[in-house]
């Protein structure tokens, strides 16, 4: 872009940084000039296709400057651009900086702009699929979706994602937290079935993986769901148990079990049960204290407050 | 301004104030951060908010990238569109301001906490600045600091924000940088309570991002990375759990990441940066590692600061 032929009419307004600053940047001269441009019609706040190609020239050199970003926005929607030509700009600078707050939300800007399409909201998906394929884990990217299927009440898609997640890598922690998400978000709730269904799934891949922690903390969190007259919680303590014993010592099963144990604990009124978990959750500690080394002081801690 | 915030509060974990920052430069230093200070075009304290004119802008920016002249001294100025300060650059610019020894005089905290009241959205959280609406729990927890070192928590609804905070526990925490800054608001609003029908559960989660290899990861099934040393060190030490770690294991991790050329990285194989570098050093100092200065986590601020904020700066010292 030649900056001082587009922007004739504009007076640029330089940086002034003081005498002593902090921590001055040496900045290019080729971002100095653009930066100079911008300031001035950010400051009259002009809005137009000069201004929308000038930030499109800031972004290909620095896209983490949110002003910029801001701006680019108020060109759009000033302009009534094409906002679903504009995700495929998003895409384009997305795919370079997978970890760019900015353009991330910049999608949900746009987006928001376009209201509810579905082909609009299949090709999000997608366009995030494609990036779990660089990073299946990118937080970011997780959360853009979790606000997209929530955002537009669209979670068909949603299920069949994490399962094929998991499938590839069934460490992935973040496809794990997804399915809760699902699961606990979508209109249809979770019932006592879906809860059943979900130990199950969870308990394959924790006999497959033992020492995965993310199906234990999925377990964790969905046994928490359960209608306490429904027995789910206590059949699935006694499948944790027989699996524990099957087992060399797993130490996230030991203190998933610990936690359920004391919290059944505190809710007992039968004394002779109560203390029967007491003897139970104690033998798990001093097995923790034992195994699991680098934590050797919680365990202690927690020992001492079930005597 | 973040890299400001991290190269001085380093040097502070490190006892160096005195030793390292020339008067000059203290001096300079110090003028540079008002210079970045959003200031009204009225006088909030004595005239009415004239039509047309938004609370939302106040606060610090992160550098002059505005182009407005350099002014340290300025208490009103004429409105520039897209002139605005960041949450995240008006806490690092009031601690670097501490920091430095400044008495916080020149820092128009009834705008700045007006303009707090306009970025908490309905669901609680906080609106990063107004330009760019990104909300998230970083914000919130850089309001509620804000507000701490400012003395005055106007600002922040606080049963909003508590509310944000809870619906925001996944089934386990998801992510140690944002568990962080829960935790440590819960701690500045005075709401630790509120987390103590699963304290025990969150103490054990946070345990368990410290890896065989002595680090801490930011979430189950990664690696151990430099920065989480802070990160889940001080949600630990805030909850009264840190000595619960293996201190001696982390120090030995943290001493894997050191640079040759000076500085922390994140990895052993990858290259240092401020930020690792200072959270290296805060992670060390919350290890209670000798000769560093002890840190005050909720903050992220040494003890010695944390004292200058309390008896050297206007609004803890004033007469309310």
């Amino acid at each position: 872009m030649d900056f001082e032929t587009v922007f004739s009419d504009v007076l640029p307004i330089p940086l002034d940084e003081g005498p002593n600053p902090i921590s001055p940047i040496a900045y290019p001269a080729e971002y100095s000039q653009a930066m100079d441009y911008f300031r001035a019609c950010a400051r009259a706040n002009e809005k137009s296709q000069r201004v929308l190609d000038l930030t499109a020239a800031i972004i290909e050199l620095n896209p983490a400057h949110y002003t910029v970003w801001k701006v680019r926005q108020e060109c759009l929607i000033a302009l009534n651009a094409d906002m679903r030509q504009e995700l495929e700009y998003a895409t384009e600078v997305g795919l370079e900086h997978h970890k760019n707050y900015q353009v991330w939300h910049h999608r949900e800007v746009v987006v928001t702009q376009i209201g509810y399409d579905e082909a609009v909201i299949k090709k999000e998906l997608g366009y995030i699929h494609a990036q779990f394929k660089i990073d299946s884990k990118n937080y970011h990217a997780w959360s853009y979706r979790q606000w997209l299927v929530k955002y537009f009440n669209y979670w068909s898609e949603e299920l069949k994602e994490v399962d094929g997640l998991i499938e590839l890598d069934c460490r992935n922690n973040s496809a794990w937290n997804h399915r809760y998400y699902y699961f606990t978000n979508r209109p249809e709730g979770f019932s006592d079935d879906d809860l059943k269904s979900e130990i199950t799934f969870s308990l394959a891949h924790v006999r497959k993986t033992p020492n995965n922690e993310s199906p234990w903390n999925y377990l964790r969190g969905i046994s928490k769901k359960a209608s306490p007259a429904s027995g789910i919680v206590d059949s699935l303590v006694n499948d944790v148990k027989n699996l524990i014993q099957e087992n060399e010592f797993i130490v996230h099963g030991a203190s998933f079990l610990l936690d359920i144990v004391e919290s059944r604990i505190a809710q007992e009124a039968d004394e002779s049960k109560k203390s029967v978990d007491s003897q139970y959750a104690k033998k798990l500690c001093n097995d923790l204290m034992k195994y699991d080394i680098i934590r050797l002081k919680f365990w202690t801690y927690r020992l001492s407050l079930l005597s | 301004m973040a890299m400001a915030f991290y190269a001085i509060s380093g040097i502070d974990i490190c006892g160096a104030v005195e030793k390292s920052i020339s008067e000059k430069n203290r001096k300079d230093w110090i003028e540079w951060v008002y210079a970045q200070q959003v200031v009204p075009s009225w006088d909030v304290n004595s005239e009415e908010k004239p039509d047309g004119a938004s609370w939302g802008a106040f606060g610090f920016r992160g550098s002059p990238s505005s182009g407005r002249p350099f002014n340290p001294n300025q208490t009103t100025a004429e409105f520039w569109h897209h002139d605005t300060s960041h949450m995240a650059m008006t806490y690092t610019a009031l601690l670097t301001l501490v920091i430095l020894g400044d008495d916080l005089s020149r820092v128009n905290r009834e705008a700045i906490i007006q303009a707090l009241k306009h970025c908490q959205t309905e669901s609680g959280s906080f609106i990063a600045s107004v330009d760019g609406a990104e909300s998230d729990m970083r914000f919130l927890f850089a309001a509620c600091a804000i507000s701490y070192i400012l003395n005055d928590f106007r600002g922040v609804n606080t049963d909003r924000a508590v509310t944000y905070i809870l619906k925001s526990r996944t089934y386990e925490n998801a992510h140690g940088g944002s568990t962080y800054c829960a935790v440590a608001s819960l701690a500045l609003l005075g709401q630790l309570h509120v987390i103590d029908e699963f304290r025990l559960e969150l103490i054990g989660w946070l345990l368990k991002r410290q890896q065989d290899d002595g680090g801490f990861a930011g979430r189950p099934g990664k690696v151990s990375d430099t920065c989480y040393s802070f990160w889940v060190g001080a949600s630990l030490e805030i909850l009264g759990a840190y000595q619960f770690s293996d201190s001696q294991a982390n120090r030995k991790f943290l001493e894997t990441t050191v640079s040759s050329r000076g500085g922390f990285s994140k990895h052993a194989d990858a290259n240092p940066d401020p930020l690792h570098s200072y959270m290296g050093l805060a992670g060390l100092s919350i290890a209670k590692e000798p000769g560093l200065e002890p840190l005050w986590p909720q903050l992220n601020i040494t003890l010695r600061a944390l004292n200058h904020l309390k008896n050297g700066t206007k609004w803890w010292t004033m007469s309310q």
